[in-house]
């Protein structure tokens, strides 16, 4: 994958933290409402793409 | 923040607890007392990069330690008390720091050394060669290091006082402090900082864990928060709005652009002993906002169902309202408390000491050295720590003395730092870019970012975030829109 890409996915991925789609709480999931439990998992998903993007494509001289 | 009122005027520490912290302050001494033994070599780069030399374990705690200040243990709560669910955009905007190297921590590394980079100016001199350029970017870096020591400096003076109930008063606390933190930074310099936030880091990381264990286990967690919230303060469950949404993203830009290129955070950059050192500490500090600042929002949350309807000014002492209640309970024991506290002035005294020797460096080697060229390394690493002396001197002073309507200009700081962010980012990764366009793009935006901030805060009729835009990312997109148009003329022009 190009570095652009790779870039591009980083950045897609923190926009979506963001609850964009959600405009009233409507359910509770493990304590948060639906549009804050989004926002924490999605924050989660993000750091995960931050460490598989470094691990993998980083290389480094060591 | 006022920790002198809302919580209860008897310290927050038993005599125990004091000799504990006591003894925590003079071990940070002997950290810098040690640094200075360790140290190789009397050069810049040994004194402010710890001679280029620190691996996976300190490098981690010592960006951890430095990233999460006292306003991550205090403030972030308060606002999710006020904020509500809301405030969980707090953990993205300190994820998208990390984010940010992604970005560009891998080139600037390798070219910092080859180049033997010190400052982020450096960095910016090495691309452009435009001086002026340089001493804009070393200007608003230090105008924001500047504002961003004072307003922890307050903040460590208004713990101090809760902690001792008032027996030590603000100003000697902030003076005692700070005193603490020069001797350790001009012994040990980077290597001295950066082996004192492997205490602070721990602390900090066991304090903020063990609070939120502590909420679970006895209020019960997520689960009863939500309950309570349902019936005393609804609105803090509503969906954010447009407008929300909107700051929210400006919120994370700010992350991502802002605190990501703070000064002392690129000089960790170049400190790392190697590539791989680096790139693990920031796969580790990529998980660090959801166990931080997921953390303190919780604190926050706890703290608005046990004790609904403060007003501003006490819901900033949340954290410690909600540990007291924790005492009272019987929750924590008077060494939690300690660990806590003492977490709170780790952070705030791990952020200082490395913002401190970042604007100490760059007084030296993007100013000083300018007018004396010929100093040597040694001269130079000498006027470094006679800099910082004087620049805590005067912090200390303005801490102490500054009238609070000066104080609300003191908080322009991320505003100012995102105008340097299109030198870095966009010359790192763009061959063709012109030094001036560079330069005019980061006057014209700090100029709009400040002159919204300023009329604002002067009372004139224009909102701090146009459209829900914070004023310095306003700022960010004229910088970039003004390199972008001039490299497009200069470009017609050429043809």
């Amino acid at each position: 994958m190009s570095r652009n890409r790779t870039f591009l996915i980083s950045i897609i991925a923190l926009i979506l933290t963001v609850p964009w789609w959600f405009f009233e709480y409507s359910s509770t999931i493990l304590g948060l409402p639906d549009w804050a439990f989004y926002t924490v998992f999605m924050a989660l998903i993000y750091s995960v793409v931050i460490t598989y993007i470094l691990g993998k494509y980083w290389k480094t001289k060591d | 923040m006022n920790y002198s009122h809302g919580v209860n005027q008897t310290p927050l520490l038993g005599s125990g607890g004091l000799v504990f912290l006591g003894l925590y302050l003079l071990s940070l001494i002997v950290i810098g007392w040690l640094g200075r033994k360790a140290q190789k070599q009397n050069t810049l780069s040994d004194f402010y990069l710890a001679g280029r030399g620190l691996g996976v374990f300190v490098l981690f705690l010592t960006i951890y330690a430095t990233q999460y200040s006292g306003n991550t243990l205090v403030g972030f709560a308060g606002r999710a008390y006020r904020d509500g669910y809301n405030a969980l955009m707090l953990i993205t905007f300190l994820s998208a720091a990390v984010g940010a190297w992604l970005i560009y921590a891998p080139k600037l590394f390798r070219l910092s050394r080859e180049h033997n980079f010190i400052t982020p100016s450096d960095f910016i001199e090495h691309r452009f060669k435009y001086k002026w350029l340089s001493i804009l970017g070393a200007v608003l870096c230090v105008t924001a290091l500047a504002n961003y020591i004072l307003t922890n400096l307050k903040a460590i003076g208004y713990i101090i006082v809760a902690v001792t109930g008032g027996v030590i008063p603000f100003a000697i606390g902030i003076i005692v402090l700070s005193l603490i933190m020069v001797i350790y930074e001009s012994l040990g310099g980077m290597r001295g900082v950066a082996w004192t936030d492997i205490i602070q880091g721990i602390i900090l990381l066991f304090g903020v864990v063990i609070i939120f264990i502590t909420i679970q286990s006895e209020y019960g967690g997520l689960a009863f928060i939500s309950d309570q919230l349902t019936k005393t303060g609804a609105e803090k469950f509503s969906a954010p709005t447009w407008f929300e949404k909107r700051t929210w993203i400006s919120t994370i830009a700010l992350g991502f652009f802002g605190i990501s290129i703070y000064p002392h955070a690129i000089q960790r950059i170049y400190s790392a002993r190697d590539e791989l050192a680096l790139k693990r500490s920031i796969q580790i500090m990529a998980f660090m906002p959801l166990v931080t600042v997921f953390f303190m929002v919780v604190v926050g949350l706890a703290g608005s169902a046990i004790l609904p309807n403060l007003d501003r000014q006490s819901s900033e002492q949340i954290t410690l309202l909600v540990l007291q209640d924790l005492g009272q309970r019987g929750a924590i024991s008077g060494g939690l408390m300690v660990l806590f506290l003492s977490a709170t002035i780790a952070a705030i005294m791990s952020t200082v000491d490395s913002a401190l020797l970042s604007m100490s460096s760059i007084l030296t080697k993007d100013i000083y050295s300018r007018f004396k060229p010929a100093a040597s390394q040694s001269d130079l690493t000498k006027i470094g720590k006679l800099l910082s002396w004087g620049i805590m001197a005067i912090a200390v002073y303005l801490a102490i003395t500054l009238p609070q309507t000066i104080w609300q200009l003191i908080e322009i700081k991320l505003e100012l730092l995102i105008q340097v962010a299109p030198a870095i980012f966009l010359g790192l990764h763009l061959k063709k870019l012109d030094s001036k366009s560079v330069f005019m793009g980061m006057v014209i935006g700090t100029l709009l970012a400040v002159g919204l901030m300023v009329f604002n805060k002067l009372g004139v009729d224009i909102p701090a975030k146009p459209w829900g835009i914070h004023a310095g990312v306003w700022g960010l997109m004229v910088n970039v829109a003004t390199i972008f148009i001039m490299e497009k003329r200069a470009s017609l022009n050429n043809e």
